[in-house]
């Protein structure tokens, strides 16, 4: 019976040491860490809820495979790719792997970033840049995605990250992870050397990291023009004007004799009265906005600003 | 043999008989060889222009017409040279001794003037006025404004027609208003129409109509108004040292112009006052203007004749209030120049404004 024990335990320290990897290792939140969220986040009622429900995990890892999907080999190499990204952009990199319930696409990104947000990810104190890649392993529906933080979303815009998640679809979907995040950190890196787009090259980070790209817009040259042409007219005709000044008088008002004015018949009355209706079809054009700019970030429960997008398979 | 001669009159000054001429801006009579002052008074006690021996009617003697024009000649009484007139001037300048002649007959009877209102303003005044035209007008050509390019001015007591004026009558408006508000998905629109009737009289004084056809109607237009508060009693003597006209349009023919600003008046007058809402439209105008009193009055003009690129300008300054008009040319490279540089500076401040997020 002694034997049986010794025997089950043997079996049982074996096996949690290989599956039990570092990767995998939660820690608890508690109220003395801060619920482990060492961002700037306001922490509300409802915001401890998902922060407690959320994996609380040693953000030096960088590789946190939930979903058992990596090998030891796999985790290595990923690892070095993920380091490669680090020293190449200055920016964190995240990989993730769990399987969780959610097929929309918006849930799938709540959950990745909510995991970035609420441990301890981003090189850069104040926003936090980096990257994750997320892959939802669910049966039903299987996700992945790449979401951006921080300066990340200026570098790898939707026109950088769209392509790279078509290029990763055949790996991801043959579960060649190791040969797609390769794909993924080597482009993110080449993208990251071409720096921030011509067309985000005036965007900025808001204070919640929101990304806000100014309005592009050719200078309204038709508009100016007509009314630099309309002022500029009546100015001149005005100033023209004064060069002309005789004319033939066509009133006498300078005459009259205020005092003689007499009214026998003073009278005004409401001849006629109608009303008539039409009735016009509700438009579905909304007002235009003007200037400024606009914001093409999500934001998950954190308020975070965050880029990317994922796809199906 | 000289009473049977058209005499030109003249005013001579009382101590040495020396042509004497008014000056405008000391309201008085000075004579150039002696320096004498005179006033009015002092003209009239030493039976000067105004006198009963000067305003004898004689008879003219010599009428010519050439090229549809009457020209008369009379005789200049200071050193008795020819003297050639139109038949409307009525004062004018010996061209041999200067002198002022003042071709009464013209200014007698039926073209006597009741009332004058004499130059307040002399000559000097008048170019002044010439040169300040520039100020305000940056397309006035360069050198328009140039002492050197007045040809001629010229003092002249023009004739005018001033009618005391009543117009009566009755005016006939409708009016329609028109309010459109939006409720729901329907547009609403709402007409009301108003009948207005106003039957009144309103009185104008002295509504002033140039009665010599030489002159632009719209340049004695230009200068009005006069203050008729200083309209003195006419005499000869106000003419010395200017030109005067008589006037060869009728008051009857004048007041065609004084009957259509009168009425005009009267109708904008009556229309303002209707309480109705909205845009009026009349549907009767009985509206008549009847002359309560008529003047032939002589009132002063500073006539300017500007030449200037062989081509010639005419300017007029009222002689009591120096208000100056005329038509000034236009600088057309001032014009091109201003209006690039201006619709440049404005596209600029709009493109601007737009790159600084104001709304365009």
């Amino acid at each position: 019976m002694r034997k049986i024990v010794k025997l089950f335990y043997t079996i049982l320290i074996i096996l949690f040491s290989i599956n039990v990897c570092a990767s995998t290792n939660l820690l608890e939140r508690t109220e003395e860490n801060n619920w482990g969220v060492r961002k700037r986040i306001e922490l509300t009622d409802t915001r401890l809820n998902i922060i407690r429900n959320t994996k609380y995990v040693n953000a030096n890892e960088k590789i946190y495979d939930f979903s058992s999907i990596l090998s030891e080999d796999d985790e290595v190499k990923i690892k070095e790719y993920v380091d490669k990204f680090i020293n190449a952009t200055g920016m964190d990199f995240v990989v993730l792997t769990d399987s969780v319930p959610y097929s929309y696409d918006e849930r799938n990104a709540e959950y990745a970033v909510d995991f970035y947000d609420y441990n301890d990810f981003g090189l850069d104190y104040n926003k936090y840049s980096g990257v994750i890649l997320f892959r939802n392993t669910y049966e039903s529906d299987p996700y992945y995605g790449l979401y951006t933080t921080g300066y990340a979303q200026q570098y790898f815009p939707v026109e950088r990250y769209d392509p790279i998640l078509d290029d990763i679809y055949p790996y991801f979907k043959s579960k060649n992870y190791v040969e797609g995040i390769r794909i993924v950190v080597d482009e993110l890196i080449n993208y990251y050397n071409l720096g921030i787009p011509n067309e985000y090259s005036d965007s900025y980070l808001d204070e919640n990291g929101n990304l806000i790209v100014k309005a592009h817009h050719e200078p309204p040259y038709l508009i100016v023009g007509i009314i630099s042409f309309v002022i500029t007219s009546i100015v001149i005709g005005v100033l023209v004007s004064k060069n002309k000044m005789v004319y033939k008088a066509k009133d006498a008002n300078q005459y009259l004799d205020a005092n003689s004015i007499k009214y026998s018949k003073k009278e005004s009355h409401l001849v006629s009265t109608h009303t008539t209706s039409r009735y016009i079809p509700p438009s579905d054009s909304g007002g235009g906005s003007f200037g400024g700019g606009s914001s093409h970030s999500f934001s998950g429960s954190s308020g975070i600003g965050h880029g990317g997008g994922g796809r199906h398979g | 043999m000289a009473d049977n001669r058209s005499r030109a009159l003249d005013n001579k000054c009382p101590s040495c008989g020396a042509p004497i001429l008014y000056n405008a801006t000391t309201h008085n009579w000075v004579c150039e060889y002696c320096h004498s002052k005179f006033s009015l008074e002092e003209m009239k006690k030493y039976n000067n222009a105004s006198s009963k021996e000067n305003n004898e009617p004689i008879k003219k003697v010599i009428k010519k017409t050439t090229d549809n024009t009457t020209y008369v000649r009379y005789f200049c009484k200071n050193c008795n040279a020819e003297i050639i007139a139109d038949e409307n001037t009525a004062s004018t300048f010996c061209v041999y001794c200067g002198n002022t002649a003042i071709l009464k007959e013209k200014l007698s009877g039926e073209f006597a003037p009741s009332k004058i209102i004499p130059f307040k303003k002399d000559k000097n005044y008048a170019i002044n006025g010439f040169k300040m035209l520039k100020k305000g007008r940056p397309f006035v050509p360069k050198d328009f404004v140039n002492e050197k390019n007045i040809e001629k001015i010229t003092g002249v007591y023009i004739p005018f027609w001033l009618y005391d004026v009543m117009v009566n009558g009755e005016l006939n408006v409708k009016s329609t208003r028109v309010a459109s508000w939006r409720s729901g998905d329907y547009a609403y629109t709402k007409t009301d129409i108003y009948a207005a009737d106003s039957i009144g009289e309103m009185s104008y004084g002295k509504v002033p109509v140039d009665g010599s056809s030489r002159f632009a109607n719209d340049i004695m237009n230009a200068i009005e108004p006069f203050d008729y508060s200083e309209l003195e009693e006419y005499n000869h003597a106000y003419l010395s040292g200017f030109l005067a006209e008589k006037y060869d349009v009728d008051s009857s023919t004048a007041f065609e112009d004084a009957r259509k600003r009168t009425v005009k008046s009267t109708t904008d007058k009556m229309l303002s006052d209707m309480s109705v809402p909205g845009s009026k439209v009349i549907t009767n105008n009985t509206l008549a203007a009847n002359i309560q009193k008529t003047d032939y009055v002589l009132l002063p003009v500073w006539m300017v004749n500007v030449k200037y690129n062989n081509k010639y300008y005419t300017f007029a300054m009222n002689g009591q209030t120096g208000e100056f008009v005329g038509n000034i040319p236009l600088s057309v490279g001032k014009v091109i120049l201003w209006y690039f540089g201006l619709f440049f500076l404005i596209a600029c401040v709009g493109l601007l404004l737009n790159y600084l997020g104001v709304v365009i």
